[in-house]
């Protein structure tokens, strides 16, 4: 004789059985998120998965051949209301927005994106206040460094990063009178290779010395970190109202220097035509010594009014003529290809 | 009103009395004219168990007292034929009242009785409808997983696809496939490739899923002839839910062919055990194919042989142990001759997959822990089953069971077929690895399973007394095979996002050094400028030096990107990990090398990023 109680537990058991096994097949699977490029294979190629992102493919933009970089840092920038004034005046929306970022502030993901989507990359002077490159070097920013990194890796977005610009003048502290060559290598190779761990490949990297004209004792190589660390060279140097007055002599020697190390494109990182007799000529000057030269990605425009000198285009309506005809006539790249 | 103690055998039906301590079954005695067999009752064997008529055979009785006359001509018959060969019961003990009649199927022409407990059509529908969802079952755990191509697979099947090329049009290989697959490289890379080219990886994975199919089915089929349906359809439950299985079925390797050839040929020798003539030869040449098929094979055919012996024991009596040494003679020949044949390099590769230690392998606690984990159960049901088997051939005391023979026998079947499940483990600790052990397991729970179907019958116990507890172990046996597998098959990261990166960077002769080479290989054929030889993997690499210096290693890669050898270079940090970090330093300070991107790879066991470097 079969004792009552056990009738009902084996379609109980049953049916918990049922309900395990059905969860078992759709819980316990965790790859249902990781692709279904195994089931779908009659082509070769595996399937993409909806969340794979591949990484931003950053040729084009190392050594671009399809035209010229026009940039700006405008006052205020991010935010695209200076920038928007600044390309009513030049004629052109410029396709890099620039931003001095103090280190220690995080990594600014919607200004990023904010650029990005006006068509324009953001590029970064990241300037190591409160900390030297010293304390760099020896690890002490590795948690902020690696943070920024990651941001940036996670966003896939491309950034032009240049650290500690104008190391060789000695009017930051990170320039030549508190920070020696070493140093500055040494915390330059030191960022680079934790960006590299956090697999932060969307970044060109920037390395901006001042024009040598101020500075002619200064030799640059020291403060090199390598072709390995650096995809563009980076240069500073304005248009005053007494000086040189063309791209040659302005930027030429500090070329020929740069030259004898390196073969990397150049970018005018940060320049300006000061207000004055020859403004207009040296606008012009600039613009088609970037045309002219092949190794010279662009230039971008210092857009800001500082320390009593007015170097915006917005406020001197005959520059801002004079740029919107140079700059018409300067092929510049398609960020979007 | 009295209660019957449950552990109590049922009484005695009218007709089918329980005699005092008979015999065991000696001898099926086919009667030629009116196809029935006599089973006689012999008292010789005390260790032997008690023979009960078969209550649930429809129709036993009326049959035996029709064809009274008949039986005791044949018997006299077959007496006069097989006198020699064992003992035959005294005539007047066919004559006896209790003396047990079964209407079986007449085998083939001369080949003897086919069964000795022929199923009611009931029972045989009821059981193929079982099994044919059990295969349901098998399919949907196989089908449900979803991943990119392993790098066994993918090696496989681009290899299958070379190996093709250079039969039809003579092309040539890369690298001697001989000297180190585990397998006949011209059998079942040759197979999965063709599979692939009608369907893709989901057609070459098919083809195991039908093998793992098949497996099973022969499983059942093998176990019912051993012991009956039940245990038959309770070892292809178990069997089907475990992570090996699930697993075989789902991978594009030569492991789920070469198990289902090896249980072709377990099911011939059982299949063909009552049988008089050699037809359990015919498992022989089958046995050698799962073996060419996949070396690891060769291990379990030993156990098919010793299967050929105990499965016709009962039948043809000691004969039947000379089959064994028969087929362990035949099977030895024929490997020596295949040896002759096709060259050492088979051996190599053979006694590689088979019996080379692997320095600096697996820890052997790693290995048992995982071999627990993934067999554990199949293999515990095995052992309460041989045990049980041995103690009591059958589960209820009416219970249509398969001639189970003396308990020296039972013994051997429970431990023939249960410590064949641990020639796996071994083997694996031998060779000092856990490689291929979650696959490998299914060849010895295929052996295993048959005891463990025996063990969850007698716990799920008589008239499915307790068929929760068998209800419960079942639950336990699926979950466990559902969350293994799924762990297991998302052991590898999906390669989807991979490939396409690497594709960007394709160039005409370009050269590239990839972490797990083969499965870029196989994803970018048919693609000019991704051809096989222009990988290279992280696991070995020889050059040569622009002074002519041949050298490997470590040096070699470091020379080669030097040289500017490599365009692209790919590492993920995971199983080469100290060369891919003396790549990295390598890369990060060489100016013609620049990080182009990073691919994060996430599985359930490990998350890292595969870092892409291109030559700028």
């Amino acid at each position: 004789m079969r004792p009552a109680s056990r009738v009902p537990l084996v379609p109980v058991l049953a049916a918990a059985l049922v309900i395990i096994a059905l969860g078992g097949c759709g819980v316990v699977s965790p790859h249902q998120s990781v692709g279904n490029a195994g089931s779908s294979t009659h082509s070769s190629a595996p399937s993409p998965t909806p969340s794979a992102t591949l990484p931003y493919n950053m040729s084009g933009l190392l050594d671009p051949t399809g035209g010229k970089f026009f940039g700006v840092e405008a006052q205020d920038a991010p935010a695209l209301a200076p920038v928007n004034a600044f390309a009513a005046s030049a004629g052109r929306k410029p396709d890099i927005i620039g931003q001095y970022v103090a280190w220690g502030t995080s990594f600014d993901t919607q200004a990023v994106t904010a650029a990005w989507s006006y068509g324009a990359m953001y590029y970064i002077a990241w300037e190591p206040y409160d900390t030297t490159a010293a304390a760099i070097a020896g690890g002490q920013s590795d948690r902020y460094i690696t943070k920024f990194a990651d941001a940036v890796r996670t966003l896939n977005l491309p950034v032009a990063i240049s650290f500690g610009h104008e190391m060789n003048g000695n009017w930051y502290p990170w320039g030549t009178d508190q920070t020696s060559a070493s140093s500055f290598v040494a915390a330059w190779r030191h960022i680079h290779n934790l960006f590299i761990q956090a697999g932060a490949s969307n970044v060109i990297w920037v390395w901006n010395p001042n024009i040598i004209n101020p500075v002619p004792q200064v030799q640059l190589e020291p403060y090199w970190p390598g072709d390995a660390y650096v995809d563009w060279v980076g240069i500073t140097g304005y248009f005053p109202t007494s000086g040189p007055e063309t791209f040659a002599t302005l930027y030429g020697p500090t070329l020929t220097e740069i030259r004898q190390f390196t073969t990397k494109p150049v970018i005018i990182a940060e320049t300006s035509v000061e207000t004055g007799p020859s403004d207009i000529q040296a606008l012009h000057s600039l613009v088609v010594g970037v045309k002219r030269r092949p190794g010279v990605l662009g230039f971008i425009w210092f857009d800001f009014n500082k320390d009593g000198v007015d170097w915006q285009i917005e406020s001197r309506p005959t520059v801002g003529d004079a740029m919107a005809a140079d700059i018409s006539r300067l092929p510049l790249i398609n960020l979007k290809k | 009103m009295s209660k019957r103690p449950q552990n109590s055998p049922p009484p005695a039906r009218p007709g089918t009395a329980r005699r005092g301590a008979p015999g065991p079954y000696k001898r099926p005695v086919q009667s030629p004219d009116a196809e029935t067999v006599m089973l006689a009752k012999y008292t010789a064997d005390p260790d032997a168990e008690p023979e009960v008529p078969d209550a649930e055979q429809p129709g036993a009785e009326k049959l035996r007292l029709e064809h009274q006359a008949a039986e005791l001509s044949a018997a006299k018959r077959f007496s006069v034929r097989n006198r020699r060969e064992t003992d035959i019961p005294a005539e007047d003990e066919f004559a006896e009242p209790s003396t047990r009649v079964l209407v079986l199927p007449r085998g083939k022409r001369g080949a003897g009785p086919e069964l000795f407990s022929a199923p009611s059509a009931r029972r045989t529908w009821v059981s193929r409808a079982c099994i044919g969802a059990i295969l349901c079952v098998q399919a949907v755990l196989s089908l449900r997983l979803q991943n990119t191509a392993y790098g066994d697979e993918a090696l496989n099947l681009y290899a299958g696809h070379l190996e093709t090329l250079h039969q039809l049009h003579g092309a040539s290989l890369q690298g001697n496939y001989a000297t180190y697959f585990p397998g006949v490289p011209v059998l079942y890379p040759v197979l999965a490739a063709a599979a692939n080219s009608v369907g893709g990886l989901a057609a070459a994975r098919a083809v195991s899923l039908l093998a793992m199919l098949i497996t099973t089915a022969l499983l059942y089929g093998m176990t019912r002839l051993l012991f009956n349906e039940r245990v038959g359809l309770c070892a292809a439950a178990l069997f089907c839910v475990t992570e090996a299985t699930i697993l075989a079925g789902h991978l594009a390797t030569n492991d789920a062919v070469s198990l289902c050839l090896l249980a072709f040929a377990s099911w011939v020798v059982v299949r063909t055990g009552p049988w008089h003539w050699r037809a359990y030869l015919l498992a022989m040449p089958v046995a050698c194919l799962a073996a060419a098929t996949d070396y690891w094979a060769l291990l379990y055919l030993p156990a098919v042989a010793a299967l050929a012996g105990i499965a016709g024991h009962p039948y043809i009596g000691r004969p039947a142990l000379a089959r064994a040494l028969v087929m362990g003679g035949v099977m030895v020949e024929l490997f020596a001759v295949g040896v002759l044949i096709v060259g050492r390099d088979y051996v190599t590769a053979a006694v590689s997959a088979t019996a080379s230690r692997s320095p600096g392998g697996s820890q052997a606690l790693t290995i048992l822990t995982e071999a627990g984990k993934w067999g554990g159960l199949i293999v515990a049901l095995a052992v309460l089953g041989t045990i049980r088997y041995a103690a009591q051939a059958r589960n209820e005391p009416n219970e249509r069971v398969a001639l189970p023979g003396s308990r020296h026998r039972r013994i051997a079947v429970g431990v023939v077929l249960t410590g064949t499940a641990v020639v796996t483990l071994l083997d694996q600790l031998y060779l000092n690895t856990d490689v291929s052990l979650d696959t490998h397991l299914a060849f010895g729970l295929f052996f295993a399973a048959p005891m463990a179907g025996v063990g969850l019958a007698r716990l799920v116990g008589d008239h499915f007394r307790r068929a929760q507890i068998g209800i419960v172990v079942w639950a336990v046996a699926l979950i466990l095979g559902l969350a293994q597998s799924s762990q297991l098959f998302g052991s590898w990261p999906n390669s989807s996002t991979l490939v396409m990166e690497l594709s960007r960077y394709l160039g005409p002769g370009d050269r590239y050094l990839v972490e797990n080479d083969n499965v870029a290989i196989y994803y970018l054929m048919g693609n000019r400028d991704a051809q096989p030889d222009q990988f290279t993997s992280t696991y070995f690499m020889a050059y040569r030096t622009s002074k002519g210096q041949l050298i490997t290693g470590t040096p070699a890669y470091l020379a080669a990107l030097q040289a500017g050898y490599f365009h692209v270079v790919i590492y993920d940090s995971s199983v080469t990990a100290p060369l891919d970090k003396t790549l990295a330093a390598a890369l990060e300070s060489d100016p013609r090398y620049r990080l182009a991107g990073t691919v994060p790879e996430n599985a359930p066991d490990f998350r890292t990023t595969c870092y892409v470097w291109i030559r700028t």
